[in-house]
């Protein structure tokens, strides 16, 4: 499993069965939470479908009910309920599609923090650690010809 | 995908306990590929939301860990596998501790079942929180591991 032989078929494999395991997940998550233009897009066809809306930002606010923008493609939807923040805000929710409308029948909802602005940040230290681990990667195992000509083979 | 730095802290700690410095390289890369390689799905099949997740499975963190292994030298690659796969299983412990409002953060058991699994003990935006936290720990890890290193000498 782990020697020379075969090698190409095993690096083949092994690329197959991840590709394969990535096109199942997109075909059977697609019915479990769809993105919210196709549902916009096809109102009767998921209807009833649950979803899960990570970043949506609020348009307008109603008595009873809110407007996001939420996706790429954006797409817009009216959920019923109280909004859980002020227009501009950034929300995450879970909830049913509705067709009529259409609409969305919030399940969970919270509002993001200001800090939320700060998000930046992460993203900026995690691309500087990934940079850093790869640097380090290739200094463990960069073939390095004339290193090993000066220094000979560490292994003896 | 909780912030790398937290992911990178929770497998550089366990891999003070790794003696030889290449396997401990492949334990922390390990702990990053379910996100590179989710990242590679996202783009090649344009599926934002399930696609990525089958990486953060047991057998997409297998499957993936075999396949890096397959890129280092003969002898490194039945250690190197577990390792890699180690990583990758701390990757997708660290994701299942965020609260992705009950929809999950993993699908463990793709492809027999596409339910979302999650611990939910912290909001996914505030894993900015956890930087100093993280730093402190890595801070103290880099310390004992240089006093480990130096009685040993």
């Amino acid at each position: 499993m782990f020697s020379n032989r075969h090698y190409r078929w095993k690096l083949g494999a092994a690329i197959a069965a991840i590709a394969l395991l990535g096109v199942l997940a997109a075909r059977r998550g697609e019915a479990v939470n769809p993105m919210l233009w196709r549902c916009v897009a096809q109102p009767e066809r998921w209807q009833g479908a649950r979803l899960w809306i990570p970043f949506a930002r609020i348009v307008s606010v109603r008595d009873a009910s809110y407007e996001i923008a939420a996706g790429d493609p954006e797409a817009r939807i009216r959920v019923d309920g109280p909004a859980p923040g002020k227009p501009g805000d950034l929300v995450t929710l879970t909830g049913t599609f509705r067709a009529d409308g259409p609409r969305l029948e919030p399940d969970r909802s919270r509002a993001f923090p200001p800090r939320f602005r700060l998000r930046w940040l992460v993203e900026a230290v995690s691309i500087a650690v990934v940079l850093g681990v790869l640097a380090n990667l290739a200094r463990h195992f960069l073939f390095r010809p004339k290193l090993l000509q000066v220094e000979g083979d560490p292994r003896g | 995908m909780a912030d790398l730095f937290t992911h990178f802290v929770a497998a550089r700690v366990p891999g003070m306990f790794v003696r030889d410095r290449r396997l401990q390289a492949l334990l922390v890369i390990g702990t990053f590929l379910p996100d590179i390689a989710g990242k590679g799905l996202f783009w090649v099949l344009q599926n934002h939301e399930s696609a990525p997740l089958s990486t953060h499975s047991i057998a997409g963190v297998l499957l993936v860990s075999y396949l890096v292994c397959l890129f280092v030298e003969e002898s490194l690659r039945r250690p190197g596998f577990f390792l890699l796969a180690a990583g990758g299983a701390i990757h997708v412990l660290v994701d299942l501790a965020k609260d992705n409002m009950g929809v999950g953060s993993a699908m463990l058991l793709l492809p027999f079942c596409t339910r979302g699994t999650e611990f939910g003990w912290i909001d996914s935006e505030n894993v900015v929180l956890l930087i100093p936290f993280d730093a402190a720990i890595l801070a103290a890890a880099w310390f004992l591991e240089r006093r480990w290193r130096r009685v040993q000498q």
